[in-house]
């Protein structure tokens, strides 16, 4: 296609400044894409909204409590039951979401923590440490919340994954797995993306996602830092979308500001704790080629159905199939009607994106140039 | 039509009573007996009729009559302003209670159609659902 329309983020910045930015999520742009064309729409839409709100497990959030008086130099810290990082300066740690609760029973994690955190929860801090001479102390036991704190971001290595795989279970055994319960013999499949509202989908080369693009981050705004922890780009493609899980992204944001509604603990019974986080990154129609891939539908976007009966890192593909069967609440594989559900909330992923449509319509959200571009080229290395 | 789920208390002197057969035959209500245990002294059973709102009634006055105790059971919970509407416990509820919008994406649940089996409570990652239905 001969690219004829450009535009430039100053010129959407402007517009935005200005209210006249015409702002659509990714799924209302569907149909003004169906309806005008990709030229026509391109030249209509300034920004198109995505969204995502799931489980990422590789998420976390970086604090700093500030000094007691004497100070301490804090090596074992726990949060509500929760440990965290105690390999920073005296003050400071890292709380992740998949650490779980030491009490029995579990069902509470780091996840929770941030949750708990972002709620404007008081949090329960037992802190130990060496006792040194410039900090004497050896413990402490307090109180603390999103208040009293000195710092308090989120900090993911790897979220919004572009695509994931299904499971199903072939055994004659329930499994419960990250992906959920899956019932013996193939009886249900499960997955987690938000398909057409994906953020990755629909920017799929990040052509306009890149280091320092700000972004939707659970409620509140954040930044791309970096390419994500299994940043991938072998997954064969099919409609200009790869058809496994690719590329991830690295994302900050102050947990000031975000709203407990789009950042929440779970916990996945038999696998541990997780957060489920919404994010949701603007993508500025720039050009038709940008406006033609954030026109992608479910049906166009496939991913393979794994046997997570099968206790390998290569676990056997069942089939593949489209996120439009997936979402229709079953799919046919090899003879076998199986029932779908998802792990990841797409009435959430349409929240994100709709609220983040909402900021960008009323300039409160500006669009930013990368400063740098995101690999061109990853793999996944596996473990000996 | 309605759905409801009660506990029945039985002591040694009716232990013997048909219920399902009294509650089909002279009340026209289709029982489902969820969980039941009988021992020495008695037995209790979670039983959920469905049936119109004065059959019912009608047949909880005639078990009452009979000295069976009565009463309302707990039903299956779902807190909204828990449940992330993901939609983990759809796919794998036996009776098809939990039922995903498909243009506002809201999980629901049909507590009529729940048989109390349990299955969805650790399936739901938020904790939103609970059940209560002890004997």
């Amino acid at each position: 296609m001969v690219n004829t329309m450009k535009r430039t983020y100053s010129e959407i910045n402007e517009k935005i400044r200005k209210r006249k930015a015409v702002v659509l999520t990714a799924e209302e742009v569907i149909d003004v894409v169906n309806d005008k064309g990709i030229k026509g729409a391109a030249e209509e839409v300034d920004v198109v909204t995505t969204g995502t709100f799931g489980a990422m497990c590789s998420s976390g959030a970086f604090l700093n409590f500030g000094h007691s008086d004497p100070p301490i130099r804090m090596a074992n810290i726990s949060l509500n039951g929760v440990q965290a990082y105690g390999g920073l300066a005296a003050v400071d740690t890292y709380i992740g979401a998949t650490q779980m609760t030491d009490k029995k029973g579990g069902g509470y994690g780091g996840g929770h923590v941030i949750e708990d955190l972002v709620a404007g929860k008081k949090i329960h801090l037992v802190a130990s440490g060496p006792g040194t001479d410039c900090y004497t102390r050896k413990s402490i036991e307090t109180t603390v919340s999103l208040s009293t704190m000195n710092e308090a971001y989120m900090y993911n290595p790897r979220n919004v994954y572009q695509n994931y795989a299904a499971a199903t279970n072939s055994t004659d055994k329930t499994l419960h797995t990250y992906l959920g319960k899956l019932l013996p013999n193939f009886k249900n499949v499960t997955y987690s993306s938000a398909g057409q509202l994906s953020p990755l989908m629909n920017d799929p080369h990040l052509d306009t996602t890149g280091i320092g693009t700000r972004i939707f981050l659970g409620g509140g705004e954040g930044y791309v830092t970096w390419s994500g922890t299994q940043f991938s780009t072998a997954a064969e493609e099919q409609n200009g979308v790869p058809t496994g899980s690719s590329r991830t992204l690295a994302l900050i944001g102050n947990l000031r500001g975000m709203d407990r509604e789009f950042v929440r603990g779970l916990d996945i019974f038999g696998y541990g704790t997780s957060l489920a986080v919404g994010v949701g990154i603007p993508i500025p129609i720039l050009n038709e080629g940008v406006m033609e891939r954030c026109a992608i539908t479910d049906d166009k976007i496939f991913t393979h159905v794994f046997d997570y009966g099968i206790p390998s890192r290569t676990r056997p593909v069942i089939g593949k199939v489209s996120y439009a069967d997936l979402r229709s609440g079953k799919v046919e594989m090899g003879g076998r009607v199986m029932r779908t559900s998802s792990l990841s909330s797409y009435k959430y992923a349409k929240k994100v994106a709709e609220k983040l449509k909402g900021w960008i319509s009323n300039d409160k959200f500006q669009l930013t140039i990368p400063s740098l571009p995101l690999p061109k080229e990853g793999s996944v290395k596996g473990l000996r | 039509m309605m759905d409801k789920k009660f506990k029945l208390k039985f002591n040694n002197s009716n232990l013997h009573e048909s219920v399902s057969y009294i509650l089909v035959s002279k009340f026209d209500i289709k029982p489902n007996v969820l969980q039941a245990k009988i021992d020495g002294s008695g037995g209790r059973m979670i039983l959920s009729m469905r049936g119109s709102e004065k059959n019912i009634e009608n047949a909880i006055s005639y078990l009452e009559s009979a000295d069976i105790v009565v009463e309302e059971a707990d039903d299956i919970k779902m807190d909204k302003k828990r449940c992330i509407d993901c939609g983990s416990c759809v796919s794998i509820c036996p009776t098809f209670a939990f039922e995903i919008d498909k243009s506002t994406w809201d999980v629901s649940l049909d507590t009529g159609k729940c048989v109390a089996c349990g299955t969805c409570i650790s399936a739901c990652p938020t904790h939103a659902i609970s059940l209560k239905m002890n004997l």
